[in-house]
């Protein structure tokens, strides 16, 4: 490398540039090529081939994975064509669960944002740091040390039992409630953090601007803060929703077999001799399309929103 | 101006806390703003004005004091309750909202009616010359253009007062200057007060009903343009307003019986500058038994500041005749071409430094060059002593 900068080093930016663009551009060509695109083309050619019983797949394209999905033929498959709905409840209470998380999330998530950003410039990175701790610890561990907190002779319930608020241990492990608390310390700070950054940058003379005329806080914060903040909010939950839509391990360890979702599903295909590669590819391919959906149109409501109008 | 007072400030002092060394902002300054005034806040950045501005909007608390508006007490009102409204010194306009929008934002949160909220909107938009522009977006607008819709914003609620924080700073010299006449208009067609806060000696002088020159959070004096420039109080006025030359002088005693040829220019002056006492001093530069104006009385013998305008300072080739009254001997060290007047920096026998400024009329300054020994004379009439 220091070969072509001595080499151009005369010049001006662009001759140091000049002709080596292919090459500045590999680090991107990588990460897009080899880490995004690449993959996700595996995944949808192997959506299309025949499942192998002992995992894994046979070189023959078919629609079989996309029909067990969306149709019900029967145990046997000799049954009328019906809509299968196992897979799409899956889906419908994954969605369910992702868009409680975003919302749980953005509900403490902004505040916090808030009273970081309106901290003293020095102490900000300091409540950041206590927000980004429990983040060292792997994800797995502290989903597992969620369960032992949560369980029924966990410490959660013989606090709650020894202050009296309950008599007996309340069942929280397996439930949604279990799923919810899991999704949310997980996400937790790809909400802040945005939303931070946003705030951060926010002038705050708008407050001022808004209290001048005739707002109180709750209408500030409605009519002023939260409309010049929203690229950040919009960022925070999409940032929460879509990891949380397929998210396995809180679901997994936490919400129990009744509670299954979507990366439940995915993952039960790939693992051991009884899965079923092409059913999960198929999976995490209508997975994906659902988010490049939903993507696709918070990109046309934001270009509206920044053509300012009429 | 009626006697009826739009704000009083009480007694009003503002300390900043901290552990080690707690800033005091405004030192228990008390004066009144007549209703319908266009009144200034002048001073170097640092000196409070700003910080009295915020305290008149709800936005910083006061420490000690009372601020009245209309003779209510709005000390403990939040800014949402206070019946002025603020032009901010970056604008702040609402970024997601139409100009229309903006303007209309704070007669929606007063909960007026439909039809007048768009009336008077409207209206506002009008009287800024912005009607065609009222679905841009602030972004889409120059920095004049949200100059002027800031202020539509500010006075479509019709506010007993008008705060401007510094409104013109961001602007280039040319729209400054348009924006001035602009306001001085806006401000008599809705007769609202308009106080002004801002560090450009120009501006206020150019736009102020009143004037009043703040520094180290104390208020130096009050006055209108006039007054404050021909009769400054003290060493910071005069330095701040304008140029001033300060020289030393010797007070010698009351006003001695003056001269017959200035008697009458004498006593029409005296009509202008009334509370003001006359004394005798010595000019440390040579010149004796002035009588000058002087804002407050002086013991005999006492050393004080006297002041003098650049402009009011002639100079002349140096001539024969001797015996020539208020007048002293000395050299031009440089000359500077200032397009309407020449400013001379001079250099007085007595080793004293001294600024004049001359007019630009015809078959001026080219009489005397840099080195040239010239005549200087000092009319005693424009002549000021400042207090300490």
């Amino acid at each position: 490398m220091a070969g072509w900068i001595t080499k151009g080093g005369n010049g001006a930016q662009t001759s140091i540039v000049d002709g080596k663009q292919h090459i500045l551009l590999m680090p991107a060509w990588f990460v897009i090529g080899i880490l995004l695109v690449i993959p996700v083309l595996v995944m949808l050619i192997y959506s299309f081939l025949t499942q192998d019983f002992r995992g894994g797949v046979i070189w023959e394209f078919t629609l079989e994975a996309y029909d067990q999905f969306f149709i019900d033929r029967g145990l046997f498959g000799d049954e009328p064509a019906r809509i299968e709905w196992t897979y799409l409840g899956i889906f419908w209470r994954s969605f369910l669960q992702a868009l409680f998380a975003m919302v749980f999330c953005f509900l403490i998530g902004f505040p916090t944002a808030y009273f970081i950003a309106t901290r003293a410039p020095k102490s900000r990175s300091f409540w950041l740091f206590l927000i980004t701790i429990p983040y060292w610890v792997n994800l797995l561990i502290r989903t597992v040390s969620m369960k032992f907190l949560i369980r029924d002779t966990g410490p959660l319930n013989n606090w709650l039992m020894s202050w009296g608020v309950i008599d007996d241990p309340i069942s929280m492990i397996n439930t949604n409630f279990a799923i919810q608390l899991g999704l949310f310390y997980s996400y937790l700070p790809f909400m802040v953090l945005p939303i931070y950054a946003s705030i951060e940058r926010y002038n705050f003379a708008l407050s001022e601007a808004a209290a001048d005329l005739y707002s109180n806080r709750w209408t500030t914060l409605f009519k002023v803060v939260i409309p010049a903040v929203k690229p950040g909010i919009i960022a925070g939950c999409i940032l929460v929703f879509i990891p949380s839509l397929g998210a396995f391990l809180a679901p997994d360890l936490l919400g129990g077999a009744k509670n299954f979702m979507i990366g439940s599903l995915v993952e039960e295909q790939f693992k051991g001799q009884s899965g079923d590669w092409p059913f999960g590819a198929a999976v995490s391919m209508i997975l994906l399309t659902i988010i490049m959906i939903i993507l696709l149109f918070y990109a046309r409501a934001q270009s509206r929103d920044n053509n300012g109008g009429h | 101006m009626t006697d009826t007072h739009a704000i009083d400030i009480v007694s009003v002092t503002k300390v900043y806390p901290h552990r080690t060394d707690p800033v005091v902002a405004l030192d228990n300054i008390s004066f009144s703003i007549g209703d319908n005034e266009f009144f200034t806040l002048l001073g170097p950045s640092g000196c409070g004005k700003t910080t009295l501005l915020r305290m008149i909007g709800g936005f910083e608390d006061i420490t000690k004091g009372q601020i009245l508006l209309f003779g209510d007490d709005i000390s403990r009102l939040q800014s949402n309750q206070r019946p002025v409204n603020t032009v901010f010194q970056q604008y702040a306009l609402f970024p997601h909202l139409t100009v229309y929008e903006n303007v209309a934002f704070g007669l929606k949160r007063l909960g007026r009616d439909t039809d007048f909220i768009k009336t008077q909107t409207h209206a506002m938009l009008e009287l800024i010359r912005m009607a065609e522009f009222a679905e841009r977006k602030p972004s889409q607008l120059s920095g004049g253009q949200q100059q002027r819709v800031a202020l539509a914003r500010a006075l479509a609620p019709q506010p007993k007062v008008l705060l401007l924080d510094e409104p013109l700073s961001a602007l280039d010299l040319k729209l400054r200057q348009a924006m001035r006449e602009e306001l001085k208009e806006i401000q008599k067609h809705t007769g609202i007060t308009f106080i002004f806060v801002t560090h450009d000696q120009e501006e206020a002088l150019t736009m102020s009903d009143r004037i009043a020159v703040m520094s180290n959070g104390q208020v130096q004096q009050i006055g209108s343009p006039k007054e404050i420039y021909d009769n400054p109080t003290n060493i910071f006025v005069a330095n701040f307003i304008g140029e001033a030359n300060i020289l030393k002088a010797k007070v010698t005693g009351p006003e001695k019986s003056p001269a017959k040829a200035s008697k009458a220019k004498a006593s029409k002056a005296q009509a202008a500058a009334k509370d003001q006492v006359k004394l005798c001093v010595d000019l440390e530069c040579g010149i004796k038994g002035l009588n000058i104006f002087s804002q407050s009385q002086f013991q005999k013998g006492k050393q004080i500041n006297v002041m003098i305008r650049p402009e009011r300072i002639q100079i002349k080739p140096l001539s024969r005749g001797r015996g020539k009254v208020n007048t002293v001997g000395g050299t031009v060290k440089s000359i500077s071409y200032l397009g309407t007047d020449t400013q001379v920096q001079l250099l007085l026998d007595d080793g004293e430094s001294l600024l004049a400024r001359l007019q630009n009329t015809i078959d001026a300054t080219s009489s005397f060059g840099v080195g040239n020994k010239v005549e200087i004379t000092i009319p005693e009439i424009a002549i000021r002593a400042l207090s300490e």
